[in-house]
């Protein structure tokens, strides 16, 4: 079964499509990284998933029904975020027994336990929290539901990094035990990468990319060489990367399968490219890069 | 493989209830502030008459609860306009709900608190006639109590009850509509007030309305009046909420 199918899903605001027709589905109990720029659809992408808010156009389909006023959606999807409501009036920790109340499958006592890990103070109010701490605590909530459907958009916004890495090494041990299906988005993949078995894409708020991340790893590669080849030997296939290096020389990436045998001839040579830096070709524009602008 | 929960309607409404109840708590406090002021400004006697000739003279005081009847009016309409902000509602989608289980729990927890507010206000009548005694050295109280006219106490306890929810779901209407747009902060007051001022003596919409309630003498039928109001303006105000989305 598919946990998120969605067909031409487009969310405008006003003019501009936050979403943009994007069709996707995503298998259960699978971890999913969804990545993509500043302002590239993610979270309005994960909020549609979450059914806080409707679709302008297009279906979406989370574990079996539309997402939007379903109870049953609601019940068994949790949408952690830094900018999260929870109330003000209550201390975190009876936050955290009102979320043992609502989710069917929460764990109250690995939520004591993590708690006391990071030393939260109970009779702390969410609003006075500092940011890193924020973020700790929603991740906390977010563990704990045990939600069949688990959303982390940018989870650990603030964090330190040893808080950052118990955090990935809290969700994977959590995840091995309990297999869900969990998205988790970040800007970037190097962080989430040995976390994840999936990756979805998304640039101009649609699906990009949805593949494995041992296939991006295979999908394009990095040749380099005296600029004038490669520049000839570029002719016809797909760019995502090109920058100048110094003497005269150019880097490119394209996609491994357009790698013709004839480049030896040109003189180029090839280097794998990591699954991170494939990703950031993907999202970002394929020419020039912020020493252009300074030209 | 993680099995799906199913989760039943009302199970969600009860527990969404009880959430408010607990998160909501501070408003109860305010209520109770609100009362102590309203019985500090009650001592003086909420209305009195005098007459006399040269020997006697007979001076009657109403030492009642009305002021405090209405503070709790006062504070039930508040109350509800804040549960419809963002803030307020955004917070029960960290939990698990949909848009018509918050809307009933919103309604369940404005019955309960109109009821804890008819029952203190009414109560308080014994603190203001305690400090007439005190203070004004009042000789003759009579008192219809909950012991000595138990029909009569109850009556009256509906009766408050019954408008302090009346402005309860006129509150979470008004609340609703500036949510659903901000124009709506400009048109109220100016309907309202055009309302009260235009027509002549009796005749304003707002008089009338406010006579359709404050005239009628059969209990029974105040009754009906209030509740077939105020369901309509909760059924109102769910359809318009049904379609509000979840702005982080």
């Amino acid at each position: 079964m598919k946990a998120i199918t969605c067909t031409h899903l487009t969310k405008s605001y006003g003019n501009k499509k936050a979403v943009n027709d994007l069709a996707v589905s995503i298998e259960e109990n699978k971890i999913t990284g969804v990545i993509g720029r500043n302002g590239a659809g993610k979270t309005t992408f994960l909020q549609l998933v979450a059914g806080f808010i409707k679709q302008s156009e297009g279906k979406i389909h989370v574990l079996g029904e539309p997402p939007f006023n379903s109870l049953k959606a609601s019940a068994n999807t949790i949408f952690i975020n830094d900018t999260m409501n929870l109330p003000t009036s209550l201390t975190i920790y009876e936050i955290l027994k009102m979320g043992n109340e609502f989710y069917p499958n929460w764990d109250m006592e690995l939520a004591e336990r993590l708690f006391d890990y990071f030393s939260l103070d109970r009779s702390q109010r969410h609003d006075r929290l500092s940011k890193g701490m924020k973020s700790t605590f929603n991740m906390i909530v977010g563990l704990a539901s045990r939600c069949p459907l688990t959303i982390f958009d940018e989870p650990t916004t603030g964090m330190d990094a040893s808080v950052r890495s118990d955090f990935y090494r809290a969700l994977l041990k959590d995840y091995l035990a309990h297999p869900r299906t969990i998205l988790l988005s970040s800007h970037h993949l190097n962080e989430i990468e040995e976390l994840i078995e999936d990756v979805l894409l998304i640039k101009d708020g649609t699906n990009h990319l949805h593949v494995s991340v041992s296939d991006l790893k295979e999908y394009g590669i990095g040749v380099q060489g005296e600029s004038t080849n490669l520049e000839a030997w570029l002719k016809g296939k797909d760019v995502f990367h090109k920058r100048e290096l110094p003497m005269n020389k150019a880097y490119a990436v394209v996609k491994k399968e357009q790698l013709d045998p004839n480049y030896k001839q040109a003189g180029l040579e090839v280097a794998a490219v990591s699954a991170t830096d494939m990703s950031m070709y993907l999202t970002g524009t394929s020419e020039g890069g912020i020493d252009d602008v300074f030209k | 493989m993680m099995s799906l929960s199913e989760i039943g309607f009302w199970a969600t409404v009860k527990r969404q209830f009880f959430f408010k109840v607990s998160s909501y708590k501070n408003a109860f406090s305010t209520l109770v502030v609100l009362q102590v002021l309203a019985i500090l400004l009650s001592m003086g006697g909420t209305s009195s008459m005098g007459s006399g000739s040269t020997n006697v003279f007979v001076s009657v005081s109403y030492y009642s609860s009305s002021a405090v009847i209405v503070f709790s009016m006062i504070w039930c309409f508040i109350t509800a306009i804040l549960i419809t902000t963002r803030a307020y509602r955004n917070d029960d989608f960290a939990f698990v709900t949909n848009r018509l289980t918050q809307n009933m729990a919103n309604i369940l927890f404005l019955l309960t608190a109109s009821v804890i507010a008819a029952i203190t206000a009414n109560l308080s009548g014994y603190a203001v006639r305690v400090a007439a005694y005190a203070l004004h050295g009042v000789e003759f109280v009579a008192s219809p109590s909950l012991f000595n006219t138990p029909g009569e106490w109850l009556m009256s306890v509906s009766a408050s009850f019954l408008y302090i929810f009346l402005l309860g779901s006129l509150g979470y209407i008004l609340g609703t509509l500036t949510h659903l747009n901000r124009l709506f902060m400009f048109i109220i007051p100016a309907v309202f007030f055009g309302g009260m001022f235009t027509g002549a003596a009796n005749d304003g919409f707002i008089t009338q309305t406010v006579l359709f309630f404050n005239d009628e003498t059969s209990f029974v039928l105040f009754m009906i009046k209030v509740i077939v109001t105020s369901s309509l303006l909760f059924i109102l105000a769910s359809w318009i909420t049904n379609k509000t989305e979840v702005r982080l």
